[in-house]
């Protein structure tokens, strides 16, 4: 749709600045390969919620794809906030 | 090359004549040449699609500039496969965007295809994919992409994507205590 594709080209944007910017900063020299913000959105997309949050917490330029993809979630998906929240990859130790 | 006395004559020539070829050549940002059935191209790929369907695609090989030889191979390799297998409808309707259509697991070939590859083989085959409108390819990437990063710590993710940590102390320590409940296992 005009719509996603229009929040996807927002994001690409948003994913160039990022990048320029933590490229400005010495720390944040990375070898790994960089993928655009909203492809790591598509592979955040794809994890369970424990999954996602420690991805997003990996490295700076993550997180900024993290944080849309929460943002882009709860404004389109309209769920209701999840209270209670199980799944296989937290195991024996979830409560 | 075609010199501009008569191009007129040989654009209309050479656009018969791709009609009639059953492969398009698609040329690498490195000069190397890839067939590849145009079915399956047009089928996979909405930009191809869309250079074949508009007669903008090149029998001498038409420019991929941003693709590097290694991606393109792989690119023309899933297209070949995928067109010897028997399409799904599900395959087919299968969409990225991520809340509106669920994800279809990838087939077992599809798996076999993408956990040959290296990490960074299978990057630069992400970004072909999204480059060239390749949905079902950029799914089933993004998907191994993900399953690389299941079950582990920040860390052990940091290790498999050879990736620094940019953060602070502090602002390690802050994110930690915010999601807290998510570090169970650091």
């Amino acid at each position: 749709s005009t719509c996603s594709l229009i929040m996807k080209a927002l994001f690409r944007r948003d994913g160039y600045l990022h990048r320029s910017i933590t490229a400005a900063a010495p720390v944040a020299v990375s070898e790994a390969p960089c993928l655009p913000q909203d492809i790591m959105m598509e592979i955040f997309s794809l994890l369970e919620i424990p999954d996602l949050v420690r991805a997003g917490s990996v490295c700076s330029s993550w997180r900024a794809a993290y944080t849309s993809l929460c943002a882009t979630a709860h404004s389109k998906l309209q769920q209701t906030p999840c209270l209670l929240y199980t799944s296989e990859s937290i195991g024996d130790r979830a409560m | 090359m075609e010199v501009d006395k008569g191009k007129g004559e040989a654009e209309e020539t050479r656009k018969v004549a791709e009609a009639d070829r059953d492969t398009v050549t698609l040329k690498s940002s490195d000069g190397k040449l890839f067939e590849v059935s145009k079915e399956a191209a047009a089928r996979l790929s909405t930009v191809l699609a869309g250079m074949i369907a508009g007669g903008s695609i090149d029998d001498n090989g038409t420019d991929l500039k941003q693709i590097g030889s290694e991606a393109l191979e792989n690119v023309v390799d899933y297209c070949n496969k995928h067109a010897n297998s028997i399409p799904s409808a599900a395959l087919i309707s299968s969409s990225i965007s991520f809340n509106t259509a669920p994800f279809k697991e990838p087939e077992e070939w599809e798996r076999k295809f993408v956990d040959r590859l290296s990490h960074d083989a299978l990057f630069d085959l992400v970004e072909a994919a999204n480059f060239l409108g390749m949905e079902r390819l950029l799914d089933v990437t993004c998907h191994k992409i993900s399953e690389m990063m299941k079950g582990k710590s920040p860390d052990q993710i940091r290790e498999v994507f050879n990736i620094k940590n940019d953060y602070t102390k502090e602002e390690l320590e802050e994110i930690r205590q915010e999601l807290a409940w998510a570090f169970y296992d650091d």
